[in-house]
């Protein structure tokens, strides 16, 4: 199999979650082939699991100040705070057969892509069941996965360079709640590349790019203008609206 | 009545139901969390069979039909189980 893979790109949160669906599409429809794209989020957003509720989990006014998309997902696990230059986001679509038919196992086979990039920069990084990959415990990439209509998409994070006090301002967090105590605990439990590595986002990118495709053969390709198409449909009757994003 | 609880579920994920009830009945109810459910379509089907339920249904009775339910549409539940979900409307319910 020869898989197409995107090269990173910035987009707002609508585009990013429109693109996976569009491109999702396009692979059930034998109209693009299995695809691993890299993407930042610019300007930052949230994103939040499917099951979740925008109004509980997300502060919408401070969104709103910082200039800070937010967005459902079409996949489940919590909210994410996707900074522009603090993290490198991960798709990966392709037909469910491609791909290991139990959920624990294709997280587990994905994961190690992660992992052997994290560790090429010299992070040594382990799988976290249900969908994490932690250092010495601590997460480091956060990743979700949906199959419908036979096709596989698994999206994920590495984290770059978190900023804890940021993203305690766009999550719901009782202002009371966010106090050095607390920091220090999602510090116990969150970390960074930048803690373990001395290297720019570009060069996480690098190592990412050569896991990912390491001994696949594959091609760097763009999005066809009908899959650009319905992205920019998509962002507009879906994830830009209240409908979907309050739906819950 | 409006009704919420939450519960981490043991070795998974966070599970919140909200719920109203009057008359004795479940009127609605929505199952909210970072767990995962395939086919994600199912959680309507769980939401649809919990409303409508007596208040005082039992947990096993709750659990049984969200089984019923996983089984028929092929479900897979990862982070939250009918057990978990059946505790979470049962507290809920008591609130």
């Amino acid at each position: 199999m020869n898989w197409r893979v995107l090269a990173l790109e910035a987009h707002d949160a609508y585009f990013n979650m429109a693109a996976d669906q569009a491109i999702s599409e396009a692979v059930s429809g034998d109209d693009a082939p299995a695809t691993i794209r890299f993407y930042t989020w610019k300007p930052s957003a949230v994103s939040i699991g499917c099951f979740q509720s925008m109004k509980d989990e997300v502060n919408i006014e401070r969104c709103r100040e910082l200039d800070v998309d937010w967005v459902r997902r079409r996949t489940g696990g919590g909210a994410v705070f996707h900074d522009a230059s603090g993290e490198l986001t991960y798709s990966v679509i392709a037909k469910e057969h491609h791909l290991p038919a139990g959920i624990h196992e294709s997280y587990r086979h994905i994961s190690a892509w992660i992992i052997d990039g994290l560790k090429s920069v010299g992070i040594e990084a382990t799988y976290a069941p249900i969908n994490d990959i932690v250092v010495q415990g601590r997460k480091i990439s956060g990743n979700a996965q949906t199959r419908r209509e036979g096709i596989f998409l698994q999206h994920g994070t590495i984290l770059y360079d978190l900023d804890v006090m940021k993203m305690f301002s766009v999550l719901k967090v009782d202002a009371a709640k966010i106090s050095d105590k607390m920091v220090k605990s999602v510090e116990e439990r969150v970390t960074k590349v930048l803690n373990h590595a001395d290297i720019t986002q570009e060069e996480l990118y690098d190592a990412m790019l050569k896991s990912f495709t390491d001994g696949k053969e594959y091609s760097m390709g763009a999005m066809s203008e009908n899959e650009l198409t319905r992205t920019k449909e998509l962002a507009e009757t879906v994830y830009k609206t209240d409908a979907w994003n309050f739906s819950r | 009545m409006i009704g919420l609880a939450k519960q981490k579920v043991p070795n998974g994920k966070l599970l919140i139901v909200k719920l109203e009830h009057e008359d004795g009945k479940i009127t609605c109810v929505e199952l909210l969390g970072d767990f995962f459910l395939y086919p994600e379509e199912t959680v309507y089907k769980i939401e649809g069979a919990i409303k409508g339920m007596d208040v005082n249904t039992s947990e096993t009775d709750i659990i049984s039909k969200v089984k019923a339910i996983a089984e028929a549409e092929k479900a897979t539940m990862l982070g939250i189980t009918p057990e978990a979900i059946a505790q979470t409307v049962k507290a809920a319910v008591k609130q």
